[in-house]
């Protein structure tokens, strides 16, 4: 790193330092176009151990298929269980993506641009795991295009009342608005590798995806008006996925489920989540490329301050189910309340409070979020503390309900735990695949940044474009 | 219900069905070959042999001679499917039989035995299939219900595991040689001395008379009957009482108050399902009959005692120190015992209830206690003058011996000594169900000619010489008298599925002549009627006999005015000192009774009533006992339960050094310082019995058969998993008003206190219109809390009817059982340290306002007009979002294809009428719906509206207390919408607004207020009179459940 690095006007470390504009299209750039053998040994590994891991969900995808959901540690009363967890858990990940290039971009935060590609592509690959559980999950998978509106010769429609059938909307919807969004963000870099790739084979495979497109001031514009519709249109998306997600829950009758605090609640989380996990990748991959110059510690701190926002809401969350629990003045919330706290599974729910509550606390510290080590293994309790919400909410509450006769336990068994794993095996694959093929930071947007950046230690910053 | 008598039918060739057999009975059957009765099923189950291959496996293949082999083994695989298949002929009728319309049921009365005592049935049968078992109103064992028996026998006859043809040496051979070499045996005993013939506890007319016919031709052979149950110390004390065994026949309609001295006669008794019935009637209290009241006195915890109003659990020897200061109350001259202070209260309270009822009280003892004891309780009865007003005396209607176990000692050390060269066994299982103290299997191996005639190749007929397929009832004639002598005959419902003997043919056997069961039964009634002669009126005496299911007028006579014997009474019962170490009390088992019912799947998974035990046999215990023998109490403290399958630790109980390691389950409510047994487990054969439970055949011993003091324990480093269907500690949540009870002064303060417990949903507050059910057909269903005795009768009888699979212990205990009806178990600790039990049926209620239907995506559960919700098990997806949406948890989730489509003869049982339901889609109760449907066709086809009556549904039909009331609510004039109408009528979780379909009636306690003072104290509602409709201004209000109800 360079020894001394100009800061902003107002004091703050900047978000781009010791670059120009070729400097930074070429390092990015690199990352994608080096030869394999260039690639670091944790490249490798990772993908290595995402690949492995994959097969243990193909493996678990085929004992589902062939032996029946009994495989899983499903009863009744507790009919959902991992995979209803790990799939609200997942589309929680897959928040910040949506969040960092939209929601950001409207409000024009600069220092998003760093982070949004990898961001955005971390979403993709968080609901293609999250997609592959409720498609699972159900005792018929191979009919599961019945949740589809689609004509058919039964006159059959879905139930439009089911929240489960807003889920199919809400998360498909998602998928393919965000697809779209990283998609046209990713065209004018993926010109700049078409002219930067030497091997024939990814010249090809860049200019295939280029879209022809010249960088013409028309091309310019044109994206400009897309990349702000699609904002526009993912905004609305990252409030209503989670929302309707939660509406699985809040809609039913279920003490513990039948809650009107779950939208906010639930999108807050998916935000917390989201960001750790954002980093959870993040802080490794900058050392690993040597991106400490590009993803910076103030990005850093701008996203544990994030995460510190949303950990306060979901706490807010977890607070206001406990008083609405007794506010209810029903036997049943009480005793749900009462089940969480002392239950069998109460060991769950005060690590979630642990996990999400207590050791989010540290952000407070600027020393904290700008330390990456701590900020990473704040991160991991984050994660952890997420899953264990899931856990607290979807299984806690069905464990025990209204009548005691029909009271059971629930654990997950070895495939319910292969799965889980196994989609985090997609998701490694996924990511490293990603990383090497595509520029995981957006270089088009790192240059209007760094052209910004000098236009203002040049006193030209109010001078607009 | 109708019964046919079909009276003629179509000639088709193969085809077998109940008409034909009809009119083969009609024809001269005298000439007819016995053959035709056989099915096509005989033929595949012709048995070969095993023929080892001549050609030795080659040791080490080359590459080549295996190419030439798999060539070989491939064109022979070709040659295999060239195999001639045996000639079958599936032919429409040419001429259409009258009375079977396909797809249409027919019922047929019959009966069967069940230790000894005739039950009678009406069968259901799909072209030639009994598939259902239900309750025959004639009979007076069943007066319409059943019991779980009854229900589960029809599982029975398909069952895969039946012996299916007649062994030698355990290697296929046909009866011809068996008939030969008995014969040969025979001839070679000096008036057939050595011959000895054990036959179950039977009442068969045509039994005794070929037994009577035996013993003309051998005059030294014996008859025993071995029963591991049976009702020896019934008779022992009513002997000891009158100088003559007597067979007590309880009037429970006709008492006010009943005294259970260890008698459970609604799980044990001879005719339970009756029982129940006459029970239930003074329970009931929607109509005129005056309240009952039932004292229990019992050393274990039995559904008798669940459903008492005053329970008092001791020790099986103490049940008689009570018993004796009751009678010395009552005046009886005997010697009191020193009681506890408890014991004391109990029974001056009890006394003067007894007194205050004279003639209309019913003092009951269970076969489990003494004769002595037997003695005092007739004792009893007559001082009271119970006898012919709550209690008649009659002449036993058992074949005997009646003294079934000491003669069957004598046997056994015949066997010892040598004595017995010819021993042939008939629908027993001694081998294994024998007390161990006898050696029977040694003794067995004494005998040189051993025969076995048994549904099942058991413990026993391993052992035997020769083993014969024995009959299920459905495929076979029989007679018998029930449990109050009326008589029936017995007919069969399809042909005998293998080569199968009945007791009565093999005897015919044995006496030489060879006859089939339907002349031997013939010959015995026209020799009882006298109608031998007149034929026309034997046909008319037959036919309305066979239509009836019964024999009308033919119950015994009751014996009046017997004086008790005064010697009988002074016998000094020395009850054991207080260093007697632990008891051990033996029980039938409730679901496997003593071992026969251990291969049906149906019983294996049904919930014991108190413990809902399935799938094994345990030593159940008291909290307190368990704590004094350092046995771990599982699940103590529910809060804190973080283990998903409860483990119990293993113990090994020793009575005199016989030694039985079971798991130990504490239940509350047990007595202290006792422990039960049941029979039934431990059994070594069957794909279902085997290796199930433990034998407590091994810890009983002859001298003592039910309750023997003296056992040491040791608690073994082991545990093991029970699947029980209910968590097993006291629980009933507090203010959850789920069993809302009240004492009877309490109730006639406020006969709706059971709406006023809860808190009905205010539809002010709902945005969506109502649903309009006021036209046609709408069904509703009302069970009745306080007639329902948790038998689980209902349980079995949904599984006959649906289709319903058994899912295994291992799936039972992942809480994956399929029931679609259950008896939800609920335990209440009272303020007096007691614990209580309540019961309530729960199965879909039918919601009108269907939490489940919502938020199904496809669309898969709706609701149909008439009121039903309904599940469309082929668009089912298996989201499972609407079971974990039902606030009642009663769909259930085919989590695995649990149904077995590959066994042939299990398919046979099904109800062609109900879907088998595939992998992965979700079910539960649809009210019988095809049922429903049934009726609503026949009401079109007569052009009528349905009317009250018309649709009955299984579980209902089955019930033997008349608990559950389905019908039009509709229909004004209905029992259910009379019901419904009640003021004890209500709902449960309704201020869910689900408006559940299914309503019950409040349960109402009838205590002794002086036993009980708080009974007397009105309820108080936190909502005040009429609060179902009270709201604050906030309409947010949940009422506390009042104190009556101490809850965990």
């Amino acid at each position: 790193m360079s020894s001394e690095v100009k800061r902003d006007p107002d004091g703050q470390l900047p978000y781009i330092s010791g670059h120009n504009l070729a400097s930074v299209s070429d390092k990015i750039s690199e990352i994608t176009l080096r030869p394999m053998k260039n690639l670091p040994l944790i490249w490798y590994g990772g993908l290595a151990l995402g690949v492995a891991l994959l097969q243990l969900l193909f493996l678990a995808i085929y004992m589902l298929i062939t032996r029946g959901t009994g495989i899983w540690g499903l009863n009744v009363p507790v009919a959902w269980g991992f995979a209803i967890i790990n799939f609200v858990w997942w589309i929680g990940i897959g928040h910040a993506g949506t969040l960092i290039s939209a929601i950001l971009f409207l409000f024009k935060q600069d220092w998003r641009t760093s982070i949004s590609r990898f961001a955005e592509a971390m979403t993709l690959f968080a609901v293609v795991c999250a997609g592959l559980f409720p498609l699972l999950h159900v005792g018929r998978p191979w009919l599961v295009y019945w949740l589809f509106p689609y004509p058919n010769t039964l006159g059959m429609w879905p139930q439009f009342r089911s929240p489960l059938l807003w889920d199919v909307f809400a998360v498909s919807t998602y998928a393919t608005v965000s697809i779209m969004f990283w998609f046209t963000g990713l065209v004018p870099d993926l010109a700049t590798m078409r002219a930067k790739a030497k091997d024939v084979w990814a010249k090809k495979f860049y200019h295939g995806l280029s879209l022809g497109w010249t960088g013409s001031a028309r091309h310019w514009h044109r994206y400009e008006v897309a990349y702000l519709l699609l904002a526009g249109l993912s905004t609305p998306l990252v409030l209503s996925v989670h929302s309707i997600v939660s509406l699985d829950f809040a809609v039913s009758l279920e003490p513990g489920w039948h809650t009107t605090i779950f939208p906010p609640y639930f999108v807050a989380g998916a935000i917390f989540a989201g960001f750790a996990m954002v980093l959870t990748f993040m802080i490794p991959v900058r050392s690993i490329f040597g991106m400490k110059d590009l993803l910076t510690d103030r990005h850093l701190n701008n996203m544990a301050k994030v995460m510190l926002f949303s950990g306060l809401i979901v706490a807010y969350g977890y607070m206001m189910e406990l008083f609405f629990g007794w506010y209810s003045a029903s036997v049943f919330e009480r005793f749900m309340v009462l089940n969480r706290l002392t239950g069998p599974y109460d060991v769950s729910y005060w690590m979630l409070i642990l996990c999400n509550v207590l050791v989010p606390q540290a952000l407070w510290s600027y020393k904290v979020r700008t330390n990456p080590v701590l900020l990473f293994i704040i991160c991991q309790f984050i994660s952890v503390g997420m899953w264990l919400e899931r856990f607290v909410i979807v299984v806690i509450s069905l464990h025990r309900d209204f009548l005691d006769s029909s009271w059971a336990m629930y654990a997950g068994t070895k495939w319910d735990w292969a799965m889980y794993i196994g989609t985090m095996g997609l998701f490694l694959t996924l990511v490293f695949l990603f990383i090497r093929t595509l520029p995981f930071i957006a270089i088009f947007e790192m240059r209007e940044l760094i052209h910004k950046d000098e236009h203002k230690h040049d006193d030209h910053s109010d001078e607009k474009h | 219900m109708k019964n046919a008598t079909p009276t003629s039918f179509g000639d088709s060739a193969l085809r077998l069905d109940l008409p034909r057999m009809r009119k083969i009975q009609e024809d001269d059957y005298k000439n007819r070959d016995r053959r035709i009765f056989r099915s096509l099923l005989e033929r595949d189950a012709t048995e070969l042999p095993v023929v080892k291959s001549a050609s030795p496996e080659p040791e080490g293949v080359d590459r080549r001679s295996f190419m030439k082999m798999m060539g070989g083994s491939v064109a022979l695989a070709g040659l295999a499917a060239c195999t001639k298949q045996p000639k079958e002929l599936i032919v429409p009728y040419v001429k259409a039989p009258e009375e079977i319309i396909p797809g249409r049921p027919m019922f047929f009365a019959t009966s069967y035995m069940f230790g000894g005592y005739g039950q009678g049935v009406l069968v259901e049968s799909h072209m030639g299939r009994p598939t259902k078992i239900e309750g025959h109103a004639p009979h007076p064992a069943s007066a319409g219900g059943t019991d779980v028996f009854a229900q589960a026998s029809v599982l029975d006859l398909y069952d895969p595991d039946r012996s299916q043809s007649s062994r030698k040496n355990n290697i296929p051979k046909d009866i011809g040689s068996f008939q030969s070499e008995l014969a040969a045996e025979l001839s070679k005993l000096r008036g057939g001395e050595g011959l000895r013939i054990i036959l179950p506890n039977s009442s068969s007319p045509t039994e005794k008379r070929l037994a009577d016919k035996i013993l003309d031709a051998y005059p030294e052979a014996r008859f025993h009957v071995f029963d591991a149950v049976g009702s020896d110390n019934e008779y022992a004390g009513t002997e000891l009482a009158f100088g003559k065994p007597m067979q007590v026949v309880p009037r429970l309609d006709q008492a006010d108050v009943i005294l259970s001295l260890d008698s459970d006669f609604l799980g044990w008794g001879n005719a339970r399902a009756r029982y129940a019935r006459d029970f239930a009637s003074r329970r009931r209290l929607t109509g005129d009959a005056e309240r009952n009241r039932l004292y229990s006195v019992e050393s274990t915890f039995s559904q008798t005692g669940a459903n008492a109003d005053h329970r008092l659990p001791v020790r099986g020897g103490r049940v008689h120190s009570v018993a004796r200061a009751v009678a010395s109350a009552l005046g009886l001259g005997v010697a009191s015992p020193e009681l506890s202070e408890k014991e004391t209260a109990f029974v001056s309270a009890l006394v003067a209830d007894l007194k205050a009822a004279g003639s209309k009280a019913l003092v009951l003892v269970g076969e489990g206690q003494a004769p002595e004891l037997h003695a005092l309780g007739s004792a009893i009865n007559h001082s009271l003058g119970a006898y012919g007003n709550t209690v008649d005396l009659i002449e036993p209607v058992l074949n005997g011996p009646l003294n079934a176990n000491a003669d069957f000692q004598d046997l056994v050390r015949d066997m010892h000594n040598g004595n017995v060269k010819v021993l042939v066994m008939m629908g027993v299982n001694p081998v294994y169900a024998a007390p161990i103290t006898l050696r029977f299997a040694d003794a067995l191996a004494r005998v040189p000619f051993t025969a076995h005639l048994s549904q099942h190749m058991d413990e026993t007929g391993k052992l035997c010489l020769w083993h014969l397929s024995m009959t299920h009832y459905l495929e076979s004639w029989a007679d018998m008298a029930a449990y109050d002598g009326t008589m029936s005959i017995a007919q069969p419902l399809i042909a005998p599925l293998y080569k199968s003997h009945s007791i009565i043919e093999l005897l015919s056997m044995i006496a030489g002549e060879e006859q089939t069961a339907f002349e031997l039964i013939q010959d015995t009634w026209k020799a009882r009627t006298g109608l031998g002669n007149d034929e026309d009126g034997f046909r008319r005496f037959w036919r309305s006999a066979l239509h009836d299911g019964i024999l009308q007028n033919t119950a015994s006579r009751a014996w009046r005015g017997i004086p008790v014997r005064s010697e009988a009474l002074p016998r000094v019962y020395e009850e054991a000192g207080s260093d007697f170490g632990l008891e051990v009390v033996f029980q039938p088992d409730p679901r496997l009774w003593d071992g026969q019912y251990a291969n049906n799947p149906w019983m294996q998974e049904l919930p014991a009533p108190v413990s809902t035990l399935t799938w094994d046999t345990v030593v159940a215990m008291s909290p307190n006992t368990a704590r004094k023998y350092r046995i771990r109490l599982t699940n103590e403290d529910v809060q804190k339960r973080t283990s998903v399958r409860p483990t119990v630790q293993i113990i090994e109980l020793n009575l005199s050094n016989r030694i039985v390691q079971g798991p130990a389950l504490v239940i509350p409510g047990y007595p202290d310082d006792t422990v039960t047994v049941t029979l039934g487990g431990g059994r070594q054969i069957g794909t279902v019995a085997k290796g199930v439970g433990f034998n407590a055949a091994e810890l009983r011993s002859v001298a003592n058969r039910w309750i023997e003091q003296g056992a040491t324990v040791r608690v073994l480093k082991r545990e093991m998993e029970l699947a029980l269907t209910q968590d097993h500690f006291p629980l009933q949540a507090d203010g959850r008003a789920i069993i809302r009870q009240a004492t009877m002064p309490q109730f006639h303060a406020a006969p709706d206190f059971a709406r006023q417990m809860g808190h009905e949903f205010d539809r002010r507050y709902t945005l969506y219109p109502d649903w309009d059910y006021t036209k046609g057909n709408q069904w509703g269903m009302v069970i009745d809390l306080n007639t329902c005795i948790g038998c689980n009768a209902c349980m079995v009888a949904c599984q006959a009817e649906n289709n319903i699979p058994t899912v295994g212990k291992g799936e039972v205990m992942n809480s994956r059982h399929m029931s679609w009806i259950r008896v939800d178990r609920y335990f209440e600790e009272t303020e007096e340290g007691d614990t209580r039990l309540h019961v309530m049926p729960m199965a879909c209620v039918h919601c009108e306002n269907a939490p489940c239907e919502t938020v199904c995506p496809v669309g898969a559960t709706m609701h149909s007009n008439d009121g039903l919700n309904m599940m469309v098990y082929n668009r089912c997806v298996g989201t499972r979002y609407c079971s974990n949406n039902c606030p009642y948890k009663v769909r259930r989730f085919n989590f695995y294809k649990y149904a077995d489509h590959e066994t042939e003869s299990i398919k046979l049982q099904r109800n062609p009428n109900v879907t088998v339901r595939a992998r992965g889609v979700m079910e539960k109760c649809t009210y019988c719906v095809q049922r429903i449907n049934n009726a609503r066709i026949d009401a079109k086809v007569q052009n009528r509206p349905l009317k009250d009556g018309d649709v009955i549904t299984a579980c209902q039909s089955a019930c033997p207390a008349e608990a559950i009331t389905f019908g039009d609510i509709n229909d004004k004039n209905s029992r259910v919408a009379k019901l419904k109408a009640h003021p004890l009528n209500h709902t449960i979780l309704e201020s869910l607004n689900t408006r559940a379909r299914t309503s019950y009636l409040g349960k109402v306690r009838n205590p002794n207020p002086v036993l009980e003072p708080s009974a007397l104290t009105p309820l108080h509602f936190a909502h005040g009179p009429g609060g179902h409709h009270a709201h604050d201004e906030e309409g947010v209000h949940v009422h506390r459940q009042d104190s009556s109800t101490r809850s965990h």
